[in-house]
């Protein structure tokens, strides 16, 4: 469906089925794109910060393992000590464990950024309405086309 | 009984891992992104049929979809440059981790 107008004294050719189109079908796509938006954050959380955690408790449990068991660990004094004539015995260890949180890794402002581009696609083709509107008379109906358009 | 010393050293107590695959999980959503902004900016086009007889209004409409459609790409080439720092960050993160102070108590032991 092909409208004609000719505003500002120049013929143009609207698609008004693209237009209607557009107006339904992208509002569709941004309703995709805040979904997508949210399961980046979800999965930064997951992929990102539980991975974070995760390898964090394996040093917790690690570190335990050492301080349970120092006997076993001897390996790890051989490389600072040298076995002479005399064995040694490892009687203990003890792990002044530092463990800093996660820093600078996180896609907040990226994504707060992405849902303002969402909010901006809304305000977008609402002004595309308008613009399209604007280039036809009120007789040509194009408002109601948009109207019934919104409304299926 | 022989005598008791101690060590004090630094330690990586477990292996290095690769995370680099978190990578390619984030970049997943961010080409999805990428598809679904295609899509929109496919629908804009074709609206307007003779491009060649442009009026004032039709100008600023394609104006504003070329700052609207340049926005979105930076936003995504951004997302792609945080997504592989925070991913090489992370590694790096977690592999500091992986080694920590300790103090070795130990005696000296005749040996066998």
């Amino acid at each position: 469906m092909v409208y004609t107008t000719d505003s500002g004294g120049k013929e143009i050719r609207v698609n008004i089925s693209a237009s209607l189109r557009m107006y339904t079908d992208g509002k569709s796509l941004l309703e995709e794109k805040k979904d997508e938006i949210g399961k980046l954050d979800l999965a930064w959380n997951t992929e990102i910060l539980q991975c974070f955690e995760d390898e964090k408790r394996k040093v917790v449990h690690k570190i335990s393992e050492i301080e349970g068991s120092p006997g076993s660990y001897r390996s790890l004094l051989r490389k600072h000590v040298y076995f002479s004539r005399l064995d040694k015995t490892v009687r203990g260890i003890q792990v002044h464990d530092v463990f800093y949180p996660l820093t600078n890794a996180d896609l907040d402002t990226e994504i707060t950024s992405l849902r303002e581009s969402v909010e901006e696609g809304f305000t977008y083709i609402e002004n595309y309405r308008k613009a399209i509107e604007a280039l036809f008379d009120k007789d040509d109906h194009i408002a109601t086309l948009f109207d019934l358009a919104g409304r299926l | 009984m022989g005598e008791e010393h101690s060590i004090a050293v630094s330690e990586r107590i477990l292996a290095s891992e690769d995370f680099s695959h978190k990578k390619d999980t984030l970049m997943l959503y961010k080409n999805n992104l990428e598809t679904l902004d295609k899509d929109f900016f496919t629908l804009v086009n074709g609206i307007i049929i003779n491009e060649e007889q442009k009026g004032e209004v039709v100008e600023a409409m394609q104006q504003k979809t070329k700052t609207f459609r340049d926005k979105n790409e930076n936003l995504l080439s951004q997302l792609e440059r945080e997504i592989t720092r925070i991913s090489n960050t992370l590694d790096d993160q977690i592999d500091d981790m992986k080694t920590q102070r300790m103090t070795i108590t130990y005696e000296d032991t005749p040996s066998a």
